[in-house]
């Protein structure tokens, strides 16, 4: 179950979308998702999946795996679905008991369920695509102009590196002390939902005491490593906004002004 | 050439009594010692004998609270030379994946030169030597989490490596491997002192020791003997006394000459132990072990 998640795991590849400059990945996936939301109808949908399918093709990164990025969110899906099904008004088209189906109901269920899947699948590209390394020096780049008002961008995306790096750390811990505990007799399979929540207390206290003791062995080497902040700190991979990044910035923008154009004239 | 002096070291770390009043605990108490440049120097001890914090006193993680430590002829009490002295002494730590920063085996790697303010071609080089070194170049676009224990000490290895330390200090490196990964680990802390690097390896594996120039014994935060393996394991019960073992060829070795096998009294490892019976007379030798 652990090695199964793929949200926020790097693929590696030397493929054209692994190059660019993280900088220019976030901010693209961030307008990516604002242009999401201003998309109103299904046709508007086609910019972003060309967009989205000309990027999965480029980036190579085998399909199987973006799906299984997208299993652990689908219930979350299907909770969205279910909610827009029945609860929006309109034209009855089916009806058991107080449950109705209306066709506005039907028509925005679609309409969400593809607007989260390519949300979803779209921003798991920028993760899929950009080493966790990556990721922290683009945010703390793009952070930087706030330092000047005290927003301390260097702690916040060294934290952001470890919190990644240690999720698969903590994850195997969790199940090593469900495992001694269900060894004790521990139940956590029964009951109702009240009682299995509270069967998880006896895993989160150990699981606090050990992420301490990772933090603090980490500190520890850390340290042993001359860290001491980002006072004189230089990278391996220094971030260069090259002549790809460009092209790349001009088709993203070419994408945003066809998605107004369809919103404001479709 | 020394490379670290140790004078009357003391260390007192403090604890709460049940009452949460304050107490000094003593782990460390006046032990100085000498390592030789380019030497391969092996602690040993029991669990609480502070072998541990003894390490994390020679670069700097800790500082005397009595006594001297000097590397390079570097004070370590002198904040100014904790990073001179951090550089020159790197550390491997016993949990393999409680010491790696990044997500990605390179960037990992190059997290220590990075600290340094390394010009990052300069980096790039390091971390591809560094990878090379410990056999682990098809590995650096991995995830460390996906790694076994052993592969995860040698990129923690490659790691400090890649820092370009003089001195590697091992605290307790294989204490959570399986007995594959520690022999990885072992291989490449000798190849490391074979090309000049000083090495100071923390273990409780006798074998390990064996393999060692120099060894020094701890218990209860003294040092109680010094000397080459040889000198130390001829002193099997002086040792069984501190709780702590000989190898097993040093045993088996010492309870064959007891049973009347004739065996020189310099035997350490598995293969000495093996050739000292098989090369003067074969069938003899055979003879007297089964009776």
């Amino acid at each position: 179950m652990i090695r199964d998640i793929t949200l926020g795991q790097f693929y590696p590849g030397n493929s054209v979308i692994h190059k660019l400059d993280p900088r220019v990945k976030i901010l693209a996936t961030l307008l990516y998702i604002v242009a999401l939301f201003v998309v109103k109808d299904f046709a508007g949908f086609i910019a972003p999946l060309v967009l989205l399918e000309a990027v999965i093709i480029m980036s190579k990164v085998p399909r199987k795996y973006i799906w299984r990025g997208l299993r652990p969110v689908l219930i979350i899906i299907a909770f969205t679905l279910a909610i827009n099904l029945f609860m929006v008004r309109g034209e009855i088209i089916w009806q058991l008991g107080v449950l109705h189906i209306t066709r506005e109901g039907v028509r925005t269920a679609a309409f969400m369920g593809i607007r989260l899947v390519l949300l979803i699948i779209g921003s798991s590209m920028l993760t899929l695509t950009t080493r966790p390394i990556g990721l922290t020096d683009g945010i703390e780049a793009l952070l930087s102009p706030f330092k000047k008002i005290g927003l301390p961008a260097h702690e916040l995306a060294m934290m952001m590196t470890i919190a990644l790096r240690f999720i698969p750390t903590l994850l195997e811990e969790t199940d090593k002390i469900i495992k001694a505990q269900q060894a004790r007799g521990a139940d956590f399979e029964s009951g109702n939902l009240f009682r299995r929540a509270k069967a998880l207390v006896p895993i989160l206290v150990p699981l606090f005491i050990s992420a301490f003791r990772i933090a603090q062995d980490l500190a520890m080497a850390m340290e042993a490593r001359c860290y001491g902040g980002n006072v004189k700190r230089t990278r391996m991979n220094a971030m260069k906004f090259a002549r790809r990044d460009l092209i790349a910035a001009i088709l993203f923008c070419a994408f945003l002004a066809i998605v107004v154009a369809q919103r404001v004239l479709g | 050439m020394e490379f670290v002096r140790v004078e009357d070291l003391v260390f007192e770390y403090m604890k709460t009594d049940e009452g949460g009043a304050p107490v000094a605990t003593r782990a460390i108490d006046g032990v100085s010692f000498c390592v030789e440049k380019g030497s391969f120097t092996a602690v040993i001890g029991q669990n609480g004998s502070g072998k541990s914090t003894l390490a994390k006193n020679l670069n700097g993680l800790l500082v005397p609270t009595e006594g001297k430590v000097w590397i390079d002829g570097l004070d370590t009490t002198q904040p100014e030379n904790i990073w001179n002295v951090r550089q020159r002494v790197a550390m491997v730590f016993q949990n393999p994946d409680n010491q790696i920063v990044s997500a990605i085996v390179e960037d990992d790697v190059a997290f220590g030169p990075e600290n340094l303010g390394i010009d990052p071609a300069e980096i790039r080089k390091r971390v591809d030597a560094a990878l090379e070194g410990v056999e682990m170049g098809d590995y650096k676009d991995k995830a460390p989490h996906l790694l076994s224990g052993g592969q995860k000490q040698r990129i923690a290895i490659a790691g400090a490596i890649a820092m370009q330390p003089e001195c590697i200090v091992f605290d307790e490196p294989t204490a959570m491997l399986d007995p594959r990964g520690r022999s990885e680990v072992l291989k490449i802390a000798l190849n490391l002192n074979r090309k000049g690097m000083t090495v100071i390896f923390i273990t409780h594996f006798m074998e390990e020791a064996a393999c060692a120039d120099h060894v020094i014994v701890m218990d209860g935060g003294k040092l109680r003997m010094e000397g080459t393996p040889r000198e130390i394991f001829a002193r099997e019960e002086e040792l069984k006394a501190l709780n702590l073992d000989v190898p097993a060829a040093v045993q088996l070795a010492s309870q064959l000459r007891a049973r009347g096998v004739d065996l020189p009294d310099s035997i350490l490892t598995a293969e000495e132990l093996v050739d000292a019976l098989t090369q003067p007379a074969p069938a003899e030798a055979a003879e007297e072990v089964s009776s």
